[in-house]
């Protein structure tokens, strides 16, 4: 018997220091301490059967990890989660899970975009200022035509940042004939802008990763 | 003796982190943590604060075995908590200097000055420049003796420290032998005087009565003027900590698992402690005997446990032996049953050639196969008589024939250079093997695995350690060492060889403080002021400080390597009692001067 998960997870917290093949052998070790029997590749070198979206960067912190994979026991979505979940190390959480069937195209390929949200250590500058800001932002040469969506800024919920959200091509984009948009390069360079106003970057978080389909921009469940 | 525990905030690391190479190895996020949390360190009670630490970088030190044992221990008593350090890259030390950050443990981040005893595990000499390096980085003064009453005691262990002269002026104690039942009677001891009378230099002399302890505040060495030793006051001896039986300790089952990529990513799990062969070169055949294994039975019951715990994928059967340890089918066959569809590889680093059967080669292939390596060390039957290596070419070339023809594509050989009694013919005779190996296992393996086949062979530079019957003998000057290396690899061609060996400057450095006294304390103090650290990284290794520090501390280099020491002198490590009469070492070292000599006589 063989179950096929595309599940998405947090990398909150110091787990973003860890780098995307780090993280595969966190979560393979994860699942097989959590008793999950999982399948492997067939051959030599025999591997899991993960597949991952295209990784967030190093140093960066994600609500929007993706990965594919089967196991050959019979477990519905939340048990999936759950035991999963225990297992896992501080920052690392399973936060959805939807089961598939087929061969659908591989995460990796259909990512088109992927929203970062930026966080300023500051109440909110004001209207006039931010839009000034975002706009200086948006025309860093290095990443025009990379940045394809900002949202306006606005207050974080505990109201201690100023949150700006950017909307960025991924890889796959590459085929459009679109810039992929470099988040550590960008915020090193965004960082002077800021701090040109006082302000300072004091977190990045990639909030989710969408497929362009026909204008629309379905998450990697919704394609399913 | 009571103090505030200082730590680290998390932001404030985040931003210390910013731009630093592998960031992943100061967070400290891993699965298997078992130190006590911040509520605990909070309210104490009669509680007892200890940093492992480990003087080399966190991915070269996660994978030792002996740190995770003692963490394991101490962890196991509700009223110690043991925390670990590992030396920072020179990236993050430079950031934490500029910063006037002190160094931190990796799990609630604490500094090292707020430790009631920082403990170090010391596998190998070039470490002790980063031991001080630690030491100074987390706000501790280096030299024990300037320490104040509320620093934390500073103490070693393992391999580096069973000569304890070199590091006798950093250290509060040093520890000899087996750590396991030690390190509880030492914190027991702890706990009453920090809760007692605070006083540490009572606790000194109290845990000075124990096996295994020894502590250079009571010791006072007394010098010839031509630099050998006259006496040593008292002339006590203190007697190696040992364990009898390894199964009273089950092994570790939920080790700490690092987050980011090691040097060696698997469960590794001891067999067996100690080497019954007794090759005259090496070290730990001596220090670690008597020779104690651990049941099959226990073992495969433990290490499934443990692999359920961890979810690793690869075992690794740790003892220096392998081929030494007589249930070795019966715990392979018990965990390959146990893990049957599990995917689980096994390796087993220590396997000698002379017993690599047919058998545990088809057992290893169940798995994945993890690389072999072997160690003829010696070119020359004559050779390897001498250094008494047992093993002979037809040996050799059985186990080449076994493991090349059952799949395996890969090897990697360890020999040694400089040996005593070594003649030109010996080199030219380990580029020869090295070709006859290599002729043979192409010849056993399947054609269509010759594209694949590669051999890796490394060369170390042979250096006369405590402890063992060559400890007398001279070593060989950097220059002659370049020579015989140029040597070898005149004579070697063949794409599929790739040949690396070590520094010959290094390993001059690494003998002089492995044959050192007392008076190297000051010299090692000297080289790292000067900048020397991570001296076992080639690309760093700072040669200018270390000639600069013993010229100015008058001593000379020579005095510790290229002189052979008299069978009569006291040797600085005479302190340490290892279990092992000097007679045995002498016996044996006589015995290769006796082969030494009837070769050269049939010549
Ligand atoms: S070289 Fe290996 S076999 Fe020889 S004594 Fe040392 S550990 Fe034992």
């Amino acid at each position: 018997m063989e179950i096929k998960f595309r599940f998405k997870f947090l990398k909150e917290g110091s787990s973003k220091y860890l780098s995307h093949l780090d993280v595969i052998s966190v979560m393979t070790r994860a699942l097989r301490r959590a008793g999950i029997a999982l399948k492997y590749t067939e051959g030599f070198n025999q591997r899991p059967k993960l597949s991952f979206g295209p990784p967030v960067p190093l140093g960066i912190e994600s609500r929007a990890e993706y990965c594919d994979i089967t196991v050959v026991e019979d477990m519905t979505d939340e048990e999936f989660a759950s035991r999963a979940n225990e297992s896992l190390i501080g920052g690392i959480r399973i936060s959805a899970v939807k089961q598939f069937s087929g061969r659908p195209a591989s995460l990796m390929s259909i990512i088109d975009i992927i929203d970062y949200s930026i966080y300023i250590g500051s109440s909110y500058p004001g209207r006039e200022k931010s839009l000034e800001i975002i706009d200086s932002a948006c025309s860093i040469v290095d990443f025009k035509g990379s940045i394809h969506d900002t949202g306006a800024g606005k207050k974080s919920k505990d109201g201690k940042f100023w949150v700006i959200k950017l909307s960025g091509f991924a890889g796959t984009s590459e085929n459009m004939g679109m810039k992929v948009f470099r988040p550590v390069q960008f915020v090193e360079k965004f960082k002077e802008i800021v701090l040109y106003y006082g302000l300072d970057i004091e977190r990045v978080v990639k909030e989710e990763a969408y497929s362009l389909k026909e204008g629309e921009k379905l998450t990697p469940f919704e394609v399913l | 003796m009571d103090k505030k525990i200082r730590s680290l905030q998390y932001g404030e690391l985040e931003k210390l982190l910013e731009g630093i190479e592998r960031p992943g190895r100061y967070v400290g996020n891993e699965a298997g943590i078992s130190s006590k949390g911040p509520g605990w360190l909070a309210d104490m009670g009669r509680g007892v604060l200890v940093c492992l630490a480990f003087p080399d970088i966190y991915e070269v030190g996660m994978p030792n075995l002996g740190l995770q044992i003692l963490y394991d221990i101490i962890n196991g008593y509700p009223c110690f908590s043991a925390e670990r350090a590992y030396a920072p890259w020179i990236d993050f030390e430079e950031r934490l200097r500029r910063t006037k950050t002190a160094l931190f443990s990796l799990e609630n981040r604490i500094f090292l000055d707020s430790f009631d005893l920082i403990g170090f595990s010391l596998q190998h000499e070039l470490l002790y420049t980063n031991t001080l390096n630690m030491l100074d980085i987390g706000g501790i003064e280096v030299i024990s003796g300037k320490r104040g009453p509320d620093a934390p005691l500073v103490c070693a262990g393992g391999p580096a420290v069973v000569n304890p002269g070199p590091m006798s002026r950093f250290m509060d104690f040093m520890v000899v032998g087996d750590g396991e039942e030690i390190i509880i009677e030492l914190l027991k001891l702890l706990q009453k005087h920090k809760y007692g009378d605070g006083n540490k230099g009572a606790f000194l002399k109290d845990i000075a009565k124990l096996d295994g302890v020894y502590v250079p505040s009571e010791y006072r060495f007394f010098f010839y003027n031509d630099g050998k030793i006259k006496k040593i006051e008292p002339p006590l001896k203190v007697k190696k900590a040992v364990i009898k039986d390894l199964d009273s300790f089950r092994i570790v089952t939920r080790p700490v698992i690092p987050g980011i990529k090691t040097v060696h990513d698997r469960y590794e799990v001891e067999i067996m402690r100690g080497c019954p062969r007794g090759c005259r070169f090496c070290q730990a055949g001596y220090i670690y005997r008597p020779v104690r294994k651990r049941k099959a039975e226990k073992l495969v019951e433990q290490s499934i446990e443990g692999l359920a715990n961890t979810g690793y994928e690869e075992i690794s059967f740790l003892s220096l032996s392998a081929s030494d340890y007589s249930e070795l089918d019966s715990l392979l066959k018990g965990i390959l049953e146990e893990m049957k569809g599990k995917n689980l590889s096994i390796s087993l680093p220590s396997l000698r050639l002379d017993s690599f059967s047919i058998g545990i080669a088809e057992l290893i292939n169940q798995g994945r196969r993890p690389g072999l390596t072997f160690a003829p060390e010696a070119g020359s039957q004559r050779m390897r008589d001498i250094i008494k290596k047992n093993i002979t070419e037809r040996q050799i070339m059985e186990c080449i024939d076994i493991a090349f023809g059952s799949g395996w594509e890969k090897i990697k050989l360890y020999f040694m250079i400089g040996l005593p009694g070594e003649k030109e013919e010996d080199i030219l005779e380990i580029a020869e093997l090295i070709k006859r190996i290599a002729w043979r296992a192409r010849k056993a393996m399947p054609r269509s695995k010759l594209k694949r086949f590669y051999i890796n062979v490394s060369i170390n530079v042979f250096i006369p350690k405590p402890f063992t019957p060559f400890q007398w003998t001279a070593q060989d000057a950097p220059e002659r060492f370049e020579e015989k290396i140029h040597l070898i690899l005149k004579n070697i061609s063949a794409r599929y060889i790739n040949i690396s060996w070590s520094n010959p400057d290094i390993s001059r450095i690494e003998c002089a403080l492995s044959r050192g006294d007392i008076r190297m304390g000051k010299a090692i103090e000297d080289a790292w002021k000067k900048g020397a650290r991570f001296d076992n990284w080639n690309e760093l290794f700072n040669r200018d400080a270390w000639i600069d520090s013993f010229k100015i501390n008058k001593i000379p280099v020579e005095f510790f390597t290229s002189r052979k020491y008299d069978t009569g002198e006291i040797l600085p490590w005479d302190i340490v009692d290892i279990g092992i009469k000097k007679r045995i070492f002498l016996a044996g070292y006589n015995k290769a001067l006796e082969l030494i000599n009837i070769d050269s006589q049939i010549k």
